[in-house]
C-alpha cells in the first residue's frame, strides 16, 4: 500500500517534469515563452534561498551575492578567456559555494535579525567591490556578454525562449535536489535546527556543519541561475544581479510559495514572476511600481496571515485531518 | 562511567558552581537534589556541553569531554532531557524521535522505525502523527525522553521528568527508567519528587549553592542535617522518619 | 589639516546619521523588531518636504515638523494593524513584514511620483561658514542642529516624562511593565509612531543637500543598520555614538581610499563588531 502511493507520487512528479519540458509544444507566443524562461531562472535562484532561509530558518538577505557570483564569474570568464558558460557556470557555482563557506563561517553564530543584517551588509560589500573593480567587472555600468553565434556549446541563442529547455531542466534538477534534501537526514536536521538549535545539538546534530552544507548547496543553485540569467539577458550589472532588491525578491518568491517545502519557490515564482513581467510589460515606471506594490502587499499579507506561505494552507489541512484526540497511553517498559 | 573533577562556573559575578566533583559508575542510577538555584541544571548543561565550565575536568568513559561541542558529546553517548521541555514544535511526534535516531541510523526509514519503537516505550504509541506542539506538557516530556533514547545514550541525564505525573504514571515511569538501567544505560536524575527518587536511586548527591553538601544512599542523604536544613525542611524529614 | 576637515565633516554627517537612526533604535528597543522600512519612512518624509516646498514654498527645516506628523500617523496605523500581529509570530514574519512594507512604499512612490530625482532650492544651499580655516556647510550644520535637538528632546522625553519612563520600562521588560499597569500595546504603538516620525523628520532635514527619489531609502538603510548595531540595537544613546563613529570613519577613509570604497570600511567595521560582540558595541545582552 505504501509502495503504491510512493510510486504514485513518483509518477506524478515525473509527469510534472515532463509537462514542464513539453511547454514549448504549446506554441505559445515568444513573449510568453520569455516569461516562462525567466520564471524558471527565478525558481532555481529562489530554491537556493529556500535551502538555507526556509529549511533552516537562517534568514539571509544576501542571496543575490550567490546569483551575482554565478552571473559575473561565467560572464567574465567568457569575456576575458572565451570560456564556455558550460564550464564557467560550474566554476561560478564553486566560487559561490566558497563564498557561502566564508560568509557562513562568519555569520552562523548570530541569531535572527543580526544574521539577516550581516548577510545584507556582506552582500553590499560584495557589490561595492564589484563596482570598484571596473577593469574586470565593468563596474557600475555592468558588462555585456558579446553575442558570438547561435550555439549550444556557447550557451547562446538569439531569443530568450530558446533557453527554455535548459532553464526547465535546471528547474527539475534544482527541485529534485530541494525535494531530496527535504526528505533526507539533512532535511530533518535542518528542520530540527529551525525549531530549536539547542535541542538539535542535544540530539547529536552538528548545527554548524548542517547549516553550512545547506548554505553551500543553496549558493550553487542560485549561482547556476545567475549564469543562465546572464546568458539570457546578455548583460550583467550590479543593480540587476547583486542588489538588495534581488535578495529580497528571491526570499519573497520562496516565502510566498512556502519557504519550508521544496515546491514553495516554484509556486511563488510561478505566481509572481509572470505577474511582475505582465505589469512591467507596459514599460512605464508606474507599471513596474504597481507590480512591486502588489509584491509588497502580498508579502505583508502572507507573513501576517500565513507565515508558511501558500504551502501553509495545504499543510494546515493535512495536520488538521491527522489530529485525532489521542490520549496519552501507559508506559510500556 | 563519568568522573567530574572540580567543575566551576560563574555567571557574571555570581558563582553558580564551585569546584563540584563526583563520579558515577556504569549501571548506577544517581539522584541529584537541591533547592532551586543550587546549580543542578547548570551542572547538566555543562556535562552536555551546552555551557562551558570556567574550570575543571570531565572524563566520560576515559575521554575528556569538557571542551567538546554538545553534538560530539551526544555522539559519544551522553545526552539529557531538559527541564524547560525542548521538543521540535513544528515537527510531528514521530519526526521528533526520528531526528534523534538519525545520529546512528543509516537511512530515514531506519530512523523512523527506531523512533517508532522509542515512542512505544515511553507510551506515545498512537500519537506519532500529531504535531509535537499539540501534545500535553507531560507527553512532551515523554517525547523528549524518547528522542534522547533514540540517540542511544550510555549516560542519560534526566531533568525533572516526574513533574505533573500522577501516582500510577510515576510508577510506570520508574519501571521504564529501571528497565533502561537494566539495558545498560546509566542515569543521573534531577527530581523534586523525593518519594520517587528514594524508590529509584542507588545513590543521591545533594547540591546546595553550587557545591555538593551530601552524598550517599537516598535514606542517608535524606537524614543529613545539611540537606534537611537547605532543602527538605524539618517537617518533611520528620514525616519520613516517623 | 585635511584630517581636521575630515573630523569636522565626519562629526556633522554623524550628527545627521544620529537623527536618521534614532527612530530605528527606538523601535527596536521597545518592540524588538528591526524595521526594514525605516529607509522608506525617510524617503516618504523627503517627499513630504519636497511637495511642501513645491506647493507651499515651505523650507524643509520647517516642513520637517509636518513630515514628522505624517510619518507619525503612518507609523501608528502600521503598528496598530500589522506590526502588532507579528510581534509574537515567527522570525520570518517579523523580518519580512517590514520588508514587505518597504517594497510597497518604495514602489508606491515609483508609481505615483516617477523615478525622477528631485531637489529643492533654498537660499543657504551652497552657503558655508568658516570655523577658522575650515569651511562648514550650512545645510549640514542645520541638519546637525536638528539632530542634536531631537536627540536631546528624546533623551528628556525618555528620562523625565511618565510616558517616556513607561516606554523604557516596556523596553526592559514588557511583562513586568504590564504587571505594573502600563498599557504596553499603546506604548509600543506610540514608540513605533515616534520612530517612524523621526525618520520622516530626518528625511525633510537632509533634503537641502540630497536628492529625493523612490529608492533613496536603500542608500541609507544599510548605514542605518550599521549605526544601530554599532551602538547596540535598542540603545538610543549608543546610536549617537555609533553615528559619530560611522560619520568620522567615512570622512577619514575618504582621505586614503577612493570614495567608491568609503562604505566598504563602514560595513567591514559593522561585521567585525558583530563578530567580536554579537550584541553590538554598546549593546545590552538579550536573553537568546
Amino acid at each position: 500500500m505504501r509502495i503504491d502511493t510512493l510510486w504514485g507520487r513518483r509518477a506524478l512528479l515525473a509527469a510534472g517534469a515532463i509537462a514542464l519540458l513539453c511547454v514549448p509544444l504549446l506554441h505559445l507566443s515568444d513573449y510568453t515563452m520569455r516569461i516562462a524562461t525567466m520564471t524558471c531562472v527565478y525558481v532555481v535562484a529562489a530554491a537556493g534561498w529556500t535551502l538555507i532561509g526556509g529549511y533552516a530558518n537562517q534568514i539571509t538577505l544576501g542571496q543575490a551575492t550567490m546569483f551575482g557570483i554565478g552571473a559575473y564569474v561565467s560572464t567574465m570568464l567568457f569575456v576575458h578567456f572565451h570560456l564556455s558558460p558550460w564550464i564557467g557556470g560550474p566554476l561560478g557555482a564553486i566560487a559561490a559555494a566558497l563564498a557561502a563557506a566564508a560568509i557562513g563561517f562568519l555569520v552562523f553564530r548570530l541569531w535572527g535579525a543580526y544574521f539577516a543584517l550581516v548577510t545584507l551588509a556582506l552582500a553590499e560589500m560584495v557589490r561595492i567591490l564589484v563596482e570598484y573593480a571596473q577593469p574586470i567587472t565593468g563596474g557600475p555600468q555592468g558588462i555585456s556578454v558579446p553575442f558570438v553565434r547561435n550555439s549550444v556549446w556557447l550557451l547562446q541563442f538569439p531569443e530568450a525562449k530558446d533557453y527554455y529547455e535548459i532553464a526547465a531542466l535546471l528547474v527539475i534538477l534544482a527541485l529534485a535536489l530541494a525535494r531530496g534534501v527535504q526528505f533526507s537526514p539533512l532535511g530533518y536536521r535542518l528542520r530540527a535546527i529551525r525549531d530549536d538549535e539547542v535541542a538539535a545539538k542535544l540530539a547529536g546534530i552538528d548545527v554548524f556543519r548542517t547549516k553550512m552544507i545547506a548554505f553551500m548547496l543553496g549558493a550553487v543553485l542560485s549561482a547556476l541561475a545567475g549564469t543562465l540569467y546572464a546568458q539570457i539577458t546578455g548583460f550583467v550589472d550590479p543593480d540587476s544581479v547583486l542588489s538588495i532588491t534581488l535578495s529580497v525578491q528571491l526570499a519573497l518568491y520562496a516565502i510566498i510559495g512556502g519557504a519550508q517545502v521544496w515546491w514553495g519557490p516554484l509556486a511563488g515564482a510561478a505566481l509572481l514572476v509572470p505577474l511582475g513581467q505582465a505589469m512591467t510589460g507596459s514599460g512605464s515606471a508606474a507599471g513596474a511600481g504597481l507590480a512591486k506594490i502588489v509584491y509588497g502587499l502580498l508579502l505583508v499579507a502572507i507573513v501576517v496571515i500565513q507565515p508558511l506561505g501558500i504551502a501553509g494552507f495545504v499543510k494546515d489541512i493535512r495536520f488538521r485531518r491527522r489530529k485525532p484526540a489521542a490520549p496519552s497511553q501507559a508506559v510500556t517498559p | 562511567m563519568i568522573a567530574v573533577d572540580k567543575i566551576a562556573k560563574r555567571f557574571g559575578g555570581l558563582a553558580v558552581l564551585g569546584d563540584v566533583s563526583f563520579s558515577v559508575a556504569a549501571g548506577e542510577i544517581v539522584g541529584l537534589i537541591g533547592p532551586n538555584g543550587a546549580g543542578k541544571s547548570t551542572l547538566f548543561n555543562i556535562l552536555c556541553g551546552i555551557i562551558r565550565a570556567d574550570g575543571g575536568e570531565i572524563t566520560f568513559e576515559g575521554r575528556r569531554i569538557e571542551r567538546l561541542q554538545p553534538h560530539r558529546i551526544c555522539r559519544l553517548g551522553l545526552t539529557k532531557t531538559s527541564q524547560i521541555v525542548r521538543v521540535f514544535a513544528g515537527m510531528s511526534v514521530l519526526e521528533n524521535a526520528l531526528v534523534g535516531a538519525l545520529l546512528h541510523a543509516r537511512t530515514v526509514s531506519q530512523a523512523r522505525s527506531e523512533g517508532r519503537a522509542a515512542l512505544q516505550r515511553v507510551g506515545l504509541a498512537g500519537s506519532e502523527e500529531l504535531l509535537a506542539s499539540d501534545l500535553a506538557l507531560v507527553d512532551r516530556m515523554r517525547l523528549e525522553l524518547a528522542r534522547a533514547l533514540c540517540t542511544r545514550p550510555r549516560l542519560l541525564l534526566i531533568d525533572e521528568l516526574m513533574a505533573g505525573l500522577n501516582g500510577p504514571e510515576v510508577s510506570t515511569m520508574l519501571d521504564l527508567l529501571r528497565a533502561l538501567r537494566d539495558e545498560g544505560i546509566t542515569l543521573i536524575v534531577i527530581e523534586h519528587n523525593m518519594g520517587a527518587l528514594m524508590r529509584l536511586c542507588d545513590r543521591v548527591l545533594a547540591l546546595d549553592a553550587g557545591s555538593i553538601v551530601a552524598e550517599g544512599t537516598p535514606e542517608a542523604v535524606s537524614r543529613d542535617p545539611r540537606v534537611v536544613e537547605s532543602y527538605l525542611g524539618e517537617k518533611f524529614a520528620r514525616a519520613l522518619n516517623s | 589639516m585635511a584630517v581636521l576637515q575630515a573630523l569636522v565633516n565626519g562629526t556633522l554627517v554623524g550628527g545627521v546619521y544620529a537623527l536618521i537612526t534614532v527612530g530605528l533604535t527606538l523601535i527596536f528597543g521597545v518592540l524588538e523588531i528591526v524595521n526594514f522600512a525605516q529607509g522608506e519612512f525617510l524617503m516618504v518624509g523627503m517627499y513630504v518636504a519636497y511637495f511642501s516646498y513645491v506647493a507651499l514654498h515651505l523650507d524643509p527645516m520647517l516642513s520637517a515638523v509636518l513630515a514628522f506628523g505624517v510619518l507619525f500617523g503612518i507609523g501608528a496605523v502600521l503598528e496598530r494593524w500589522l506590526v502588532r500581529r507579528v510581534l509574537h509570530g515567527p522570525e520570518i514574519s517579523q523580518i519580512f513584514l517590514t520588508v514587505g512594507i518597504s517594497i510597497a512604499l518604495q514602489n508606491a512612490a515609483l508609481a505615483f511620483f516617477g523615478s525622477d530625482f528631485h531637489s529643492v532650492h533654498v537660499p543657504y544651499q551652497t552657503a558655508s561658514l568658516s570655523l577658522g580655516p575650515i569651511p562648514i556647510s550650512v545645510p549640514y550644520l542645520l541638519a546637525f542642529a536638528w539632530g542634536a535637538a531631537i536627540n536631546l528632546l528624546l533623551y528628556v522625553f525618555l528620562v523625565r516624562t511618565d510616558f517616556g519612563r513607561a516606554m523604557r520600562a516596556v523596553a526592559v521588560n514588557a511583562v513586568a511593565a504590564t504587571l505594573s499597569g502600563i498599557n504596553v500595546s499603546r506604548v509600543r504603538m506610540i514608540a513605533f509612531a515616534i520612530g517612524a516620525g523621526l525618520a520622516g523628520l530626518a528625511g525633510a532635514v537632509i533634503l537641502p543637500y540630497a536628492y529625493v527619489y523612490p529608492t533613496i531609502g536603500l542608500q541609507y538603510v544599510v548605514i542605518m543598520f550599521t549605526i544601530a548595531v554599532l551602538g547596540g540595537l535598542g540603545n538610543v544613546n549608543g546610536a549617537v555614538i555609533g553615528s559619530l563613529i560611522v560619520g568620522i570613519t567615512q570622512a577619514l577613509s575618504a582621505l586614503f581610499l577612493p570614495s567608491a570604497l568609503q562604505n566598504l570600511v563602514v560595513f567591514a567595521l559593522f561585521v567585525a563588531v558583530l563578530m567580536i560582540k554579537p550584541s553590538g558595541l554598546l549593546g545590552r545582552s538579550h536573553a537568546h
